[in-house]
């Protein structure tokens, strides 16, 4: 397909919509988008994935005047069980630049007020799910949008006689819960490890993206709604959950997120210029600049790697390289992250994997890797890489980021609760209630590392299960 | 006969319109006109349909008549009427092989559809060439070989047993070779049969039982065809018959022994659902009715260890010590009938296959509902093993998907859900059944009413495929999340078990297969058959034949249909008991050969004797040359003539192709079996393509010598195109690796001459690759759209002689 450049001229955006109109004859209606997208969980009304496609072939030009454009948050969930492979988010991308570039922001400032109604950080949702960057929309269009919103939202006046609900986490999933909850009009307490509220909001997500203070100024206007958060508050050390119920909350959402790097498991991860992911991306966050670092690697083929990578490139390294040790055919990073990230100059080499992590007195230098080769499949179907006997090889460089996943970090939770795969807590489906009584879980604690949109609507969920909780009970 | 080689040429041109398919696109009678004027052409005509028998009783007229010693027909491909018209020619007394066809349709009209004027010129010089080389074609005869009269039957499903009992019966010799304990395949492990729901296995049981004693089958089972050679009417085969380690004559299946084996695993035949014993049976049926030791998971015979069953055994049937057997058969047909695999969905990991137990495949249920499987019949969900309140159908489980499982529809999934659900009914008619499907596909006879049958007893049908299924820890039920397509809206249907209907697959070792017949697949995997409508059971390979699903997937009704269809053709060989084959071979000009020894090296079937040390000449053993001509190309004397495909012949071809407007063309050598047939397959596709290519046609593609290639250059081409079967796919084993050998030493030639090597290309493309095809022709306009007339005219300096 063509790159999103040629939207500059005539023949070019012809062209882009041609190809796409082409591919949405191919959609099949199974539904597997709609029933996939957590936007038309949260917009029913408003956005119906394979719907779009269809109007797109009866007439291209009505879709990009429409407001339904802006609501995919490019999760990638329905390019994943397309049967068809359309990738839908790419689409999606190149049609809101079309749409920008032949009819202003109208469209988007109407899905806008939409958005604003449920999401209660509609800036920050904005900014991290429709990539701004990528479509060449200005900054200050979002500014505008981000000063709108404070000063249109009226006080929210909320009973205050409710029982109290203890949240513990203030990231997406953390903040939708409380919102929800405080909406039904309990009194809401979130707890958070940190000092900044927001979560991978305030921690995680580049500057260039996210600016904190959009995400701190949302969550400020929150909390006028009469939400408490008790920042540095870390649950299992400073407080238990014991003592949570004991304290007269009547119950509890989970929504501690997915903080724990997984590890390589071979020698001088704790050598000096070694990061885990969120490390690196939190000292990007606040430095916002690679220190002393010309060559960056990152090891891993998530999102999060790409994101990692592409940082670097942006914050001043001279050059990032991204290890994945099987190919691109089965790298889990949603295709559009591997286009950004190759287009921001990061170079992605496949079928290799560190050895060693080698350094002078501990400090990082070079990292020692191995060529890998591709075997059988193995029980996910994805095929199993394996070393190339005598192949290693020594990469120099003077930074070193660690990104192959993140799970819960399974320490904080209560010994009782039960846990899945990659320690991920288990919850029913419908009301997000965990195997114990009256504590509920949502966002990356249930799903392991995933997106905003999914992170909200398990918040939204389990909000609705504690209700009916406490009105059963 | 008349003599054709004395005297001067007489040549007629027929040029076909096929309708409109060729005069649709193509100036037949220009074609015509144009052929009236080349040299030693004396008659040329026009037709609308020239296979028809008025329009073959023109050639044998004019052949009478005017005394014509050559025909030419400008029509389809050869690989269609080439037999049609040689024997027109043989009727009319002049030897098939003076005649030459001309491809303007699969491979001009058809590929040119919107280019008149390409495809007319295309047309005129695709007639010149064939004009050219019928001049120096020779009249050739035909070898008659004997054809054995037995049958090897590879796969013992109920396709395998159907073609076996049908050459049986006909008094025929049945080699019947299947790889697991015991025949039955697919049809033994399903309960009931759609549309009739009869139960499979009752229908199938006299099948084997019969197949096991009848006196003209041999039956191997546990069994693997390990080598194929020769050729129609005359392979030998070897098989792997391995060690049983129980004498299948002594063995009653008393089961004494499997009730004292300490050793329990799963059993492969309940997919996993109910065990076994290390000694066993796979299911009561099973032919032959014998037990079988699997010794990986035998304790052994260490009476220390164990060594329990041979003490319990009283009729001493068990023997630790029984080896391997390598048989060696001789068979003159062949019936490749190895069945199909079923998808694993493990790899949707968001319908949670394996991650929660009430999740299970189509396959699965089958033994679940069957009373001979692990629950006795009775349908129950594993995590509780209580009888399902709710049950969720979900198709399409890895078929017509083009990223997880297959982009094809897998024929049977959907009638074989609609069984299942009356299945359900019939039992346990409380239960709520909810379908989810894409389409409901119930084309065949009966199964519209059956589809209707499963909606009015209440079964529900939800148009959507669901984005996930969920499970609630706490009780192990499943949430399936799917669109309503109809309504648009997303719904969350609780059901107590999912069944996954799965898609059907290409056996894991149908690559094995493919190398040891020499076959082809096509784009999905299955055996390509020789013609898809005329001769759907036929392989390409002579003397093969499909039974049942390794061709494509199909249900029991047309596996059997099948079977009987590849045993009455296989048997249409063996009455016969003789067959011509044809008279391609090479031989040796032993004055010029100077025993180098370079053809007997290269020549994958060991035909050419030659002493190097004592300088005695090479010479060809006609019977063992398959005619691949791979000898020829090698040759650096031109001792060795490939009989009707001579250097003369193809060099001409050349000529004619480059004698104007060289500069603007790629000349294509193509192999007969793969690429050519690739190149077919674009035309009956339809996929449009650049004209500038003429293709000459070769058997293989190691007959195409450097020097072919080196002239059509010296010539002014702009291009050239060696193309074959895929590397371990040649029809002539391995010829195709002298191929790219030479292809790679002319590279390095060129590069040395200073001639853009990119000029000369090599590519494999199968017989169902017609997109590779037209998109190596695409590539290739590129490059001859970029090379200029100053370095065509240094090419062809470079290379004058």
């Amino acid at each position: 397909m063509s790159a999103i450049s040629d939207i500059n001229t005539m023949e070019g955006t012809a062209v882009i919509l041609d190809e796409i109109v082409r591919q949405a004859y191919q959609c099949l209606e199974c539904g597997r988008c709609t029933g996939s997208c957590p936007m038309v969980e949260l917009f029913p009304n408003d956005f119906h994935p394979h719907h779009l496609l269809s109007d797109l072939t009866k007439d291209p030009e009505k879709v990009l005047k429409g407001y339904e454009l802006w609501f995919c948050a490019s999760c990638y969930k329905c390019n994943k069980r397309c049967p068809q492979a359309l990738e839908y988010p790419y689409f999606i991308m190149q049609l809101r630049g079309l749409a920008l570039a032949k009819n202003g922001v109208v469209p988007l400032r109407k899905a806008f007020s939409r958005i604003r109604t449920i999401i209660p950080f509609p800036v920050s949702f904005l900014s991290v799910c429709i990539h701004p960057e990528r479509i060449n929309l200005d900054p200050s269009i979002i500014d505008k949008m981000h000063r709108d919103h404070l000063s249109k939202k009226k006080k929210d006046k909320f009973p205050e006689s409710g029982p109290k609900i203890a949240v513990v986490g203030s990231g997406p999933a953390g903040l939708m819960g409380a919102y929800e909850l405080r909406k039904m009009g309990y009194r809401v307490s979130i707890f958070e490890s940190q000092t900044n509220p927001g979560g991978m909001f305030s921690r995680a997500i580049p500057e260039y993206r996210l600016p904190l203070q959009i995400v701190l100024d949302e969550i400020e206007n929150l909390q006028e709604s009469g939400i408490e958060i008790r920042p540095n508050t870390t649950l299992g050390k400073d407080i238990t959950l014991d003592q949570l119920l004991i304290q007269d909350f009547k119950a509890v959402l989970l929504a501690s997120g997915a903080h724990s790097c997984k590890a390589l498991g071979i020698t001088g991860e704790d050598f000096e210029g070694v990061y885990t992911t969120l490390e690196f991306l939190e000292e990007l966050k606040i430095k916002k600049k690679v220190i002393n670092a010309k060559t960056v690697v990152v090891i891993g083929g998530g999102n999060t790697a790409m994101d990692a990578a592409s940082a670097a490139m942006k914050y001043g390294a001279k050059e990032a390289f991204l290890l994945y040790r099987r190919t691109r055919e089965e790298m889990p990073a949603d295709m559009n992250e591997i286009r950004e990230a190759e287009k921001n100059g990061v170079q992605i080499r496949y079928l290799e994997a560190p050895v060693g992590i080698h350094g002078v007195k501990s400090k990082f230098n070079q990292l020692e890797c191995i060529k890998m080769e591709l075997g059988e499949p193995d029980l996910t179907g994805r095929r199993r890489p394996v070393p190339v006997e005598g192949s290693n090889f020594i990469l120099e460089a003077d930074l070193l980021v660690i990104a192959i996943g993140e799970k819960p970090q399974i320490e904080s939770f209560p010994e009782k609760i039960a846990t899945g795969k990659d320690s991920t807590i288990l919850v029913n489906p419908h009301s997000m209630e965990t195997s114990i009584p009256g504590v509920f879980a949502a966002g990356d604690n249930v799903l392991g590392p995933a997106t905003v949109p999914d992170a909200i609507i398990g918040a939204r969920r389990a909000a609705t299960g504690i209700d009916n909780y406490i009105k059963t009970s | 006969m008349i003599e054709q080689e004395n005297g001067e040429l007489r040549i007629g041109v027929y040029v076909c319109h096929c309708g409109l398919n060729i005069a649709g696109s193509v100036d037949c009678e220009a074609v015509t006109e144009f052929a009236r004027g080349l040299d030693d052409v004396v008659e040329a005509s026009d037709n609308k349909y020239t296979c028809s028998d008025p329009g073959q009783d023109i050639i044998k007229n004019d052949i009478r008549e005017h005394k014509l010693n050559r025909v030419v027909v400008a029509s389809c491909t050869p690989r269609l009427h080439e037999p049609t018209f040689r024997k027109a020619c043989e009727d009319a007394g002049l030897n098939p092989y003076l005649f030459e066809m001309a491809n303007i349709r699969d491979q001009c009209s058809w590929v040119h559809l919107y280019d008149r004027e390409g495809a007319t010129a295309k047309a005129k010089d695709l007639v010149k060439m064939a004009v050219a080389r019928a001049r120096l074609l020779t009249p050739q005869y035909e070898t008659e070989v004997p054809v054995t009269r037995k049958t090897l039957v590879v796969g013992g499903g109920v396709a395998g047993i159907q073609a076996a009992l049908d050459l049986a019966d006909q008094d025929y010799k049945v080699t019947l070779v299947e790889k697991e304990p015991s025949i039955g395949g697919k049809m033994a492990q399903i309960d009931k049969t759609f549309p009739t729901m009869d139960c499979s296995i009752c229908i199938l049981a006299p099948k084997m039982s019969e197949a096991g004693r009848h006196p003209n089958i041999t039956l191997l089972t546990n069994s693997e065809v390990k080598e194929v050679s020769g050729y129609i009417g005359n392979f030998q085969i070897k098989v792997l018959k391995k060690a049983r380690f129980v004498d299948e004559k002594e063995c009653t299946a008393c089961g004494d022994c499997a009730d004292v084996c300490p050793v329990s695993m799963p059993n492969e035949f309940d997919v996993g659902l109910a065990t076994r014993k290390a000694i066993y049976t796979p299911f009561a049926q099973a032919v032959p009715s014998a037990y079988i030791i699997n010794m990986d998971d035998c304790l052994g015979d260490v009476p220390i260890a164990c060594g329990k069953c041979v003490e319990k055994c009283e009729k001493n049937a068990i023997n630790f010590d029984m080896p391997d057997e390598l048989l060696e058969l001789d068979v003159g047909t062949i019936i490749v009938a190895t069945g199909i695999d079923v998808y694993d969905p493990t790899e949707m990991t968001e319908y949670g296959y394996r991650r929660y137990e009430n999740v299970i495949t189509s396959l699965e249920f089958e033994r679940l509902i069957n009373a001979g499987g692990p629950s006795g019949g009775h349908l129950i969900r594993p995590s509780d093993r209580q009888v399902p309140k709710t049950v969720g159908f979900i198709q399409c489980v890895g078929s017509r998907n083009e990223k997880k499982g297959n982009p094809y529809c897998s024929n049977v999934c959907c009638m074989n859900t609609i069984k299942d659900s009356l299945l359900i009914m019939e039992h346990w008619p409380d239960t709520k059944i909810k379908i989810f499907y894409l389409d409901i596909r119930a084309f065949g006879k009966g199964f519209e009413d059956l589809y209707k049958r499963s909606k009015s007893s209440g079964v529900m049908y939800i148009r959507g495929l669901p984005a996930e299924i969920k499970e609630d820890p706490a009780t192990n039920n499943l949430v399936i999340v799917s669109e309503n397509t109809n309504t648009g809206k997303v719904e969350e249907h609780e059901v107590d078990m999912a069944i996954l209907s799965v898609g059907l697959i290409p056996t894991k070792d149908s690559d094995v297969i493919q190398r040891l017949f020499t076959l082809s697949k096509t784009s999905d995997g299955f055996f390509m058959e020789s013609h898809p409508k005329l001769k759907p059971v036929d392989a390409p390979t002579q003397g093969v034949f499909f039974a049942g699903c390794a061709e494509g997937p199909k249900d029991i009704k047309d596996s059997v249909t099948q079977a009987s269809a590849a045993a009455s053709r296989a048997g249409i060989l063996m009455k016969a008991g003789k067959i011509k084959v044809e008279a391609i071979t090479a031989v040796v000009n032993e004055d010029i050969c100077n025993a180098c020894g370079l053809c007997a090296r290269v020549c994958p079937y060991n035909a050419i004797e030659v002493d190097t040390k004592n300088k005695i000449p090479a010479h060809v053993i006609e019977a063992a040359c398959a005619g691949c001509g791979t000898c020829g190309a090698e040759c650096r004397h031109e001792a060795i003539t490939m009989r009707h495909f001579t250097d003369e012949q193809l060099l001409a071809q050349v000529d004619a192709v480059t004698e104007v407007d060289a500069d603007k063309k790629i000349v294509a050598f193509c192999c007969n079996w793969c690429s050519y047939a690739g190149a077919d397959f674009a035309g009956v596709s339809r996929m449009q393509y650049p004209p500038e290519v003429r293709i000459i046609r070769s058997m293989c593609s190691g007959r195409i010598s450097e020097e072919l290639v080196l002239h059509a250059f010296r010539r002014g081409a702009a291009a050239v195109l060696v193309a074959g079967c895929h590397l371990n796919d040649c029809h002539y084993i391995d010829a195709n690796y002298q191929t790219k050998k030479r292809v790679e030493k002319l590279w390095k030639k060129l590069e040395k001459m200073g001639i853009d090597k990119d000029r000369l290309q090599l590519a494999w493309i199968s017989a169902a690759e017609g997109e590779k095809f037209a998109n190596q022709i695409k590539l290739m306009k590129g490059i001859i759209d970029k090379v200029s007339a100053r370095e065509i005219k240094k090419t062809v300096e470079v290379l004058a002689v």
